[in-house]
């Protein structure tokens, strides 16, 4: 059996790419040793969302999703993957949170709608009354030792908080606080991302380092344009005017610039391919404004923070400030050297031809 | 005298779902089933860029 997993050499391996074919295989065998000394129990409840997350996470590939949940995880109640159904396995969760105190993780999936006290999500019946997703998060949120929010929904908001948001959905940290929360966002989070956080919380107890956005800098400290397989064809001002052509899509939507996560390194589906190598523009997934902008349009106007926007124009003027929010500064400084103009132009000059 | 069994939630589908049977002398003589969720993303599709619909539409259920 291994020794416990230092610190540093868990954080090299979550970053890390060459060795990654699968982090949770090599995690298992130490997640497997703190769990059995005694590890958290894990509840996962669902609200506002469209149960992708949790299809996510069942693709691990190895070891495969029986061993991660049955042996690594203490997963106690998970709305798709518990055999019991109502009554029964309502009270089970419920015993365990009654039970652990400020000891079990509540994972949560989904957005909180909190419009007519939260009746658009209920998640089932408890003491003959519907409960509502709102009052979930509320009780068992307030009584967990920390809250992992998987997905973009839960974390930011998501598709449900979208304009004009019409059941008035939150993000978790709207509805609880003073519990430590984790974001993993994503549309959906790589299993990886959630199996490496749930991993780093029963290994050391605590939460991984986070960023400004409360996600883990493990997985969301790369920007996807620095590392882009398309990313020379930017750098030679090489733009794609149509999907299928090669060439930086940024023209086409591409989000790229402002996506904080390491999809570009550690691929999908078991290591076979991602987003933007499949052809397809980034979405920006993991950023919280995500998805209210226009997808398949490139953003005249940038969020660099809530309630702030910049035009392009406007970025080198602002370089500094943008640096310090993660916006990769090559951006602005081609936008300064005139190397993409403003949308405007680059319209005017197609109109032109 | 009729018996209702409630399960809620339904377990191991996408989404929120509830179901209220009523039982009487063995035979049902009455079931309701429950959509328990509405998020309204019809009214968020509104105005958008027809292009976002296949992106946004495939988030109704991920399974």
């Amino acid at each position: 059996m291994p020794t416990k997993l230092s610190r540093r050499d868990f954080l090299r391996l979550c970053a890390g790419s060459a060795a990654a074919i699968s982090l949770s295989g090599y995690l298992a065998p130490f997640i497997k040793e703190a769990a059995a000394a005694g590890g958290p129990p894990v509840l996962w409840i669902q609200g506002g969302s469209c149960t992708g997350c949790s299809i996510s996470i069942l693709n691990t590939v190895h070891p495969d999703i029986e061993k991660v949940i049955t042996e690594v995880i203490s997963l106690r109640y998970h709305p798709n993957l518990s055999a019991g159904a109502g009554k029964l396995v309502f009270e089970e969760m419920y015993k365990v949170a009654a039970e652990n105190p400020k000891k079990f993780f509540l994972v949560v999936e989904g957005a909180v709608p909190v419009a007519d006290d939260g009746v658009y999500c209920i998640i089932g019946e408890r003491n003959g009354h519907h409960l509502t997703f709102l009052k979930a998060v509320q009780e068992l949120g307030s009584q967990a030792a920390g809250i992992l929010n998987f997905g973009t929904c839960s974390a930011f908001g998501g598709f449900p908080a979208t304009p004009p948001n019409p059941t008035d959905c939150k993000p978790v940290k709207d509805i609880v606080k003073n519990v430590p929360i984790v974001n993993v966002p994503g549309c959906p989070p790589h299993p990886d991302w959630m199996v490496g956080t749930i991993a780093h919380v029963i290994l050391y107890n605590e939460l991984p380092e986070l960023d400004a956005f409360g996600r883990p800098t493990m997985f969301f400290d790369k920007i996807i344009h620095d590392n882009c397989q398309r990313r020379q064809y930017f750098d030679n001002a090489i733009f794609a005017k149509n999907f299928g052509e090669p060439g930086c899509m940024l023209e086409l939507g591409c989000k790229g610039p402002f996506a904080h996560c390491d999809s570009t390194t550690r691929l999908w589906n078991g290591g076979t391919n991602w987003c933007v190598k499949a052809g397809g523009v980034c979405i920006a997934c993991t950023e919280p404004q995500f998805p209210a902008w226009p997808i398949y349009e490139r953003l005249p106007e940038l969020p660099v923070a809530p309630g702030i926007t910049a035009t392009v124009d406007q970025i080198g003027g602002v370089l500094a400030g943008l640096a310090v929010l993660g916006i990769g500064g090559h951006l602005a400084g081609n936008i300064m050297t005139g190397r993409i103009g403003p949308k405007k132009n680059q319209d005017e000059k197609e109109g032109d031809e | 005298m009729a018996q209702t069994i409630i399960i809620d939630p339904v377990t191991r589908i996408e989404g929120h779902l509830a179901v209220e049977v009523e039982v009487d002398g063995g035979r049902v003589v009455n079931a309701k089933s429950m959509g328990m969720m509405f998020r309204g993303l019809e009214l968020i599709m509104k105005g958008r860029d027809p292009r976002d619909a296949a992106q946004l539409m495939q988030r109704i259920c991920g399974v």
